[in-house]
């Protein structure tokens, strides 16, 4: 592996681009029109343009990307994340054309893609998941069925989605009715009366173990994210390691990590995404088969270089670290600055940045692309920095924050620092007692 | 024009990608043109030192000339074989339809048709090479109808 083509734009670009200048790997960028100006391209050693600024037409466009890759002499594609990063199909064209991608097999990708079936291979590996049933026959069998899973239970149409459908069950007695309910609007919202039941985990924290693996068989865990702060599935503020994991439970949850990874026979970096509930089950919600947006909290408490060891593991070497090396030490945050604003619902805010002033100091480390001058563009993500800092404790590193952001200032557009500083100062939040609805419930206190 | 309407047209115009507007009505003639970014109020960091993205050289060009750019990344070919003569060359003539150069992409050979009468002034893309979406490939001199 000589030359890596990064599929991809943003911050996660030019982290790529920085990983191979260390590792001595060339690069190649690709941008769509509009983002000449985008600091990938000109951190890259060459920039191919690859299509008009719509994502599907330029950052999605297989056959521009490819023939990008391959006129430019690369012999290996990195994707970041989002755009085809989870596009087994992609992952199999640049196997087809010659090229290494850096990320696991098509196989694994489409056996993680499909959540029903990444459930029950989950399941048949020992990983636990959250316990449910088929489709409900009738009453008689949905009490039995959710005696046997334990209340409260949750029904859901089948066919249902963004809350459609859906009801909640805390004890026997609601049990019918809900159920009834449940048929009509799966039945009026999309023909479709099925229902499925579930159990219900009340006060969810969103944990997740990264996953490091070769091609040889080799797989370790790297400890865990709390990535529970988010708005709408939309993760705002992730910290490593979790405030509510003891020693043993860590170990539990990245045992059942590496089971998952070597079900698919995973390969590169790759994270388990569990439910942790207030009582310490934890249960598998998906596999993401990429690299995260988040992954600097793990690399600032464990050391490793993440992104060096995706390439690495895609160039064939084997892992160069054991489980027993993992050592974890301190307390790391992650707030994501998107161009967008809080006091107006989260709406984007595209436009040119004015002035732009990073934080800087002692353990502050900055993953971003905004810059005085530089407008961002409407059509892609919003993010346009990610602010990670390193304390000791959890104390020093919340403070550490405060202080970061506080040095921060972004002018021209609107951001979500305003919302970090308030997160940070709420004091569920510094208790570490919070969950995957705290966002919510702050944001509904502002209208009091 | 009232001065509401005013204000909600430069938020407009402001939230927008244009970098110049210009109104003329009746009773009003405007021009809004979007100011180099800078003079901001926070301390500037110094800028980082960025290698320019490299830019073609532009040639001094007549008025009036024809672009044709690549409309996919490719391998830019100007014969049908290696060896063999080019399709088309400085003066050669050329009328809708006429293979101008070949696009070659992931082994699929596209060939790139003119799409007005005129004249082939240059070819700028290089044979062999990797061109990008947009790029120029070469000017034609349209003919008067």
């Amino acid at each position: 592996m000589k030359r890596v083509l990064i599929a991809n734009r943003g911050e996660i670009a030019l982290r790529v681009i920085r990983a191979c200048r260390e590792l001595g790997l060339e690069t190649v960028a690709v941008y769509a029109r509009g983002d000449e100006d985008s600091p990938h391209v000109a951190l890259a050693d060459r920039a191919v343009c690859i299509g008009p600024a719509p994502a599907p037409l330029s950052y999605l466009n297989v056959q521009n990307i490819l023939a990008a890759a391959l006129g430019s002499g690369a012999d290996a594609v990195h994707p970041g994340y989002g755009f085809l990063a989870e596009n087994a199909d992609f992952a199999e064209l640049c196997a087809d054309c010659g090229l290494v991608f850096v990320g696991p097999s098509p196989a694994a990708i489409r056996a993680m893609g499909n959540k029903d079936r990444a459930r029950q291979l989950m399941a048949a590996a020992g990983v636990p998941v959250i316990p449910g049933t088929g489709a409900v026959a009738d009453a008689r069998e949905a009490a039995k069925l959710a005696g046997k899973i334990s209340y409260p239970v949750l029904l859901k149409a089948a066919a249902g989605g963004g809350g459609k459908g859906m009801r909640l069950v805390e004890e026997p007695g609601q049990l019918a009715r809900a159920l009834e309910l449940a048929r009509r609007e799966g039945e009026a919202a999309f023909s479709d009366a099925t229902v499925y039941m579930e159990k219900y985990i009340r006060r969810p924290r969103h944990v997740e173990i990264q996953i490091l693996a070769d091609n040889h068989g080799n797989v370790v865990h790297l400890g865990e994210r709390d990535c529970s702060v988010q708005r709408r599935h939309q993760k705002l503020l992730e910290e490593a390691p979790c405030p509510a994991l003891s020693p043993a439970l860590r170990r539990r949850m990245g045992r059942a990590a590496v089971r998952a990874a070597r079900a698919v026979r995973y390969s590169g970096a790759g994270t388990v995404e569990f439910l942790l509930d207030e009582q310490g089950n934890f249960y598998f919600m998906e596999m993401n088969t990429r690299i995260q947006v988040e992954h600097p909290v793990t690399e600032m408490i464990t050391g490793i270089d993440l992104v060096k060891a995706q390439l690495l593991a895609a160039a064939g070497e084997e892992l160069a670290i054991r489980q027993e090396d993992v050592a974890f030490r301190g307390w790391a945050l992650e707030c994501r600055i998107n161009a967008e604003d809080p006091r107006q619902d989260f709406q984007p805010s595209p436009g040119v940045i004015t002035g732009y002033r990073p934080p800087e100091g002692p353990w502050v480390r900055i993953d971003g692309v905004a810059r005085a001058g530089w407008r961002v563009p409407p059509h892609y993500d919003s993010l346009i920095a990610k602010v990670i800092v390193w304390g000791q404790d959890r104390a020093e590193a919340i403070a550490r924050m405060e202080r970061a952001l506080g040095e921060m200032a972004v002018q021209g557009i609107a951001t979500t620092v305003p919302l970090h500083l308030k997160i940070l100062a709420d004091p569920e939040f510094r208790r570490g007692h919070y969950d995957t609805g705290f966002l919510a419930r702050l944001l509904a206190g502002d209208g009091r | 024009m009232k001065v509401e309407e005013l204000l909600k047209l430069v938020e407009a115009v402001g939230a927008s990608d244009f970098d110049e507007f210009v109104l003329e009505a009746q009773d009003v003639k405007l021009t809004l043109r979007r100011g180099r970014p800078g003079g901001s109020l926070v301390p500037q960091p110094e800028p980082a030192p960025v290698p320019a993205a490299p830019v073609p050289d532009q040639p001094v060009r007549e008025p009036g000339l024809v672009e044709v750019t690549a409309p996919m990344v490719g391998t830019f070919y100007r014969a049908p074989a290696p060896g063999a003569e080019p399709f088309v060359q400085a003066g050669s003539r050329v009328k809708p339809g006429d293979t101008l150069c070949i696009l070659e992409a992931m082994k699929l050979m596209n060939e790139i048709e003119a799409e007005i009468e005129g004249e082939v002034v240059d070819v700028v893309a290089e044979n062999g090479q990797l061109v990008e979406f947009g790029q120029v490939l070469m000017t034609l001199r349209p003919c008067k109808p």
